[in-house]
């Protein structure tokens, strides 16, 4: 009976399918006697693949920055809408909505999406680091999706490999490298299509940073033109400046997939990640200014103008809202436009991808 | 067939077995991303080629069913067939030609090949419960949710363990909107 069959391992994750990746399917993974079966469902459809122990060749376990990036975002959502219920709990905005009665929509909305993001931010931090987890048979690579999290993924292989082991038998530590080095001598050498070098690693070894070496100029003019503001609050300024950024954000999205398989280092490729956060706390910044414009004006709010001139005529330097986000949006861009572009040049020159007039001649 | 290297999950690299089997997170040689990798002996067997049908050489030995010219090794255990080594498919111990096989899988009989199932008791919690949203197709759903719940109670559902709320959970929901229309149609024709 398929209640004694099958016992259920801990873990559950979604694998990706169907037309454009649109359509999530939730996987689960199940042990029986001889075999893991995996289970995709999707609506009321399930697909069944079976991995029989005799079968498997190598279980790997590869931790991830998923989890790190979620717990970021969810922070910041969090911390924003804290930001936001501060303010208008000091600040005379979220009125109640009748005369006779303490009711306050903004209120209960801001405290609603305070508490939703806190919950999920907690839950994402107890469930650990995440992962991605394969298994290698004869024939192919499978990914076990419901093994995402790197605690849940250990304890699933701490309990197969003894079962594993009872089908196959156990390779002894001193038996290991020996075998391992003559299967890498007998295999066959992957090439790199396109390159004609040998070599398993899927690289972009062509490129070489344009689209960083525009971004981070972008983001350099983006700080000059903010400290510009600081003292000379004009809406040409204000226009440029979010020109530049939005001109940085599409250079950011085009360098994080460049450098996704090229030869950056990992310096390079968090300052391009940080340069991307950057450009969302821009437009977070914008936002909330635009909110607290229209809060205060509410009759301007279809007027696109007359909001940008009130948003440049409200800035004031006795705010301190104001000045820190200035402050933070100059120190920010200037910061990671020098750091990126020191990064890049150091990039180019490891991997000689500098101009020839750039080294200087040898004298002999 | 020769065997298959590892390779790093995040960057493809080839991994030189260092760390394997260890139950450690070692950083990989290529992205330096921590990864613990397990290696167990099917990595290192060869796989070994299969045997090929041996010629009929006198009439007094039997033949193959599907190929007559080919001496007979076993018997099909579902049909009762001849076949020979190429023919022979071995699966849980058990000899099949490739007909049975083939039917087997189709009919349902060979669990182990079975990689599809239709949920029936989610395809009618889905037909309770979503078209609530636009309440007039209830009409039609609910009906339509509490005939796929009787006919399919006996049905097999998934491979893996499952009870039958939700079979259950859709006859109570799909019960309470056609009560819920049979009290309205009551109330607009009870005013008149």
């Amino acid at each position: 009976m398929a209640e004694r069959e099958y016992r259920r391992l801990p873990g559950r994750g979604r694998a990706k399918t169907g037309v454009g990746a649109l359509v999530s399917t939730s996987s689960r993974l199940f042990l029986a006697r001889d075999h893991l079966l995996r289970v995709y469902s999707m609506g009321w459809i399930q697909n069944y693949k079976r991995f029989y122990f005799s079968d498997i060749q190598a279980l790997a376990v590869c931790k991830t920055k998923r989890a790190t990036v979620w717990n970021i975002i969810l922070g910041v959502l969090w911390f924003a809408c804290v930001a936001a219920f501060a303010y208008g709990w000091s600040e005379p905005l979220l009125k109640p909505v009748r005369r006779d009665s303490n009711f306050n929509p903004g209120t209960w909305f801001l405290g609603g999406a305070l508490l939703f993001f806190l919950v999920l931010l907690v839950i994402n931090l107890l469930r650990g680091p995440s992962c991605r987890t394969q298994i290698q048979t004869p024939v192919s690579t499978e990914e076990l999706p419901s093994l995402n999290r790197l605690g849940t993924a250990l304890k699933v292989l701490d309990q197969l490999r003894p079962l594993i082991e009872q089908a196959q038998g156990a390779i002894t530590p001193d038996e290991l490298p020996a075998k391992v080095a003559e299967m890498v001598r007998n295999t066959p050498p992957r090439i790199i299509p396109g390159t004609g070098m040998p070599g398993s690693l899927r690289r972009e070894l062509n490129y070489r940073g344009a689209m960083h070496q525009w971004l981070f100029m972008l983001l350099l003019a983006t700080g000059l033109l903010t400290g510009l503001s600081i003292f000379h609050n004009y809406i040409a300024l204000i226009l440029v400046t979010t020109a530049c950024v939005a001109a940085a954000a599409i250079f950011a999205i085009v360098s994080l997939v460049k450098q996704h398989q090229s030869l950056a280092g990992k310096a390079l490729r968090g300052v391009t990640w940080g340069a991307m956060a950057f450009i969302c706390i821009y437009g977070l910044i914008g936002y909330v200014n635009m909110i607290i414009v229209v809060i205060q004006h509410p009759k301007i709010a279809n007027d696109q103008w007359q909001m940008l001139k009130l948003m440049t005529e409200s800035y004031s330097m006795q705010s301190p809202w104001h000045v820190g986000t200035r402050a933070f949006m100059l120190a920010a861009s200037s910061g990671l436009g020098i750091s990126g572009l020191l990064l890049l040049r150091s990039f180019r020159r490891s991997t000689g991808f500098l101009r020839p007039r750039d080294n200087p001649p040898h004298d002999h | 067939m020769a065997s298959r290297i590892v390779n790093c999950v995040k960057c493809q690299a080839t991994l030189l077995g260092e760390g394997f089997n260890s139950g450690l997170l070692q950083p990989c040689p290529a992205c330096g991303t921590p990864i613990r990798v397990d290696v167990f002996p099917a990595l290192f067997r060869q796989i070994e080629r299969g045997s090929g049908p041996e010629t009929l050489l006198t009439s007094e030995e039997a033949g193959c069913y599907y190929h007559p010219q080919k001496r007979a090794a076993v018997t099909c255990e579902s049909c009762g067939r001849f076949l020979c080594a190429l023919c022979d498919v071995e699966l849980n111990g058990q000899h099949l030609c490739p007909n049975c096989l083939d039917s087997g899988r189709k009919k349902g009989k060979l669990k182990n090949l079975e990689n599809e199932r239709t949920l029936y008791d989610n395809l009618a919690l889905s037909l309770a419960v979503l078209p609530m949203i636009i309440w007039p197709f209830t009409l039609i759903t609910a009906p339509a949710a509490i005939f796929i719940s009787l006919r399919f109670w006996n049905a097999p559902t998934s491979l893996v363990p499952r009870t039958k709320i939700r079979f259950v959970v859709a006859i109570l929901f799909a019960g309470a909107q056609l009560c819920g229309w049979c009290a309205g149609i009551y109330a607009i024709f009870s005013r008149r």
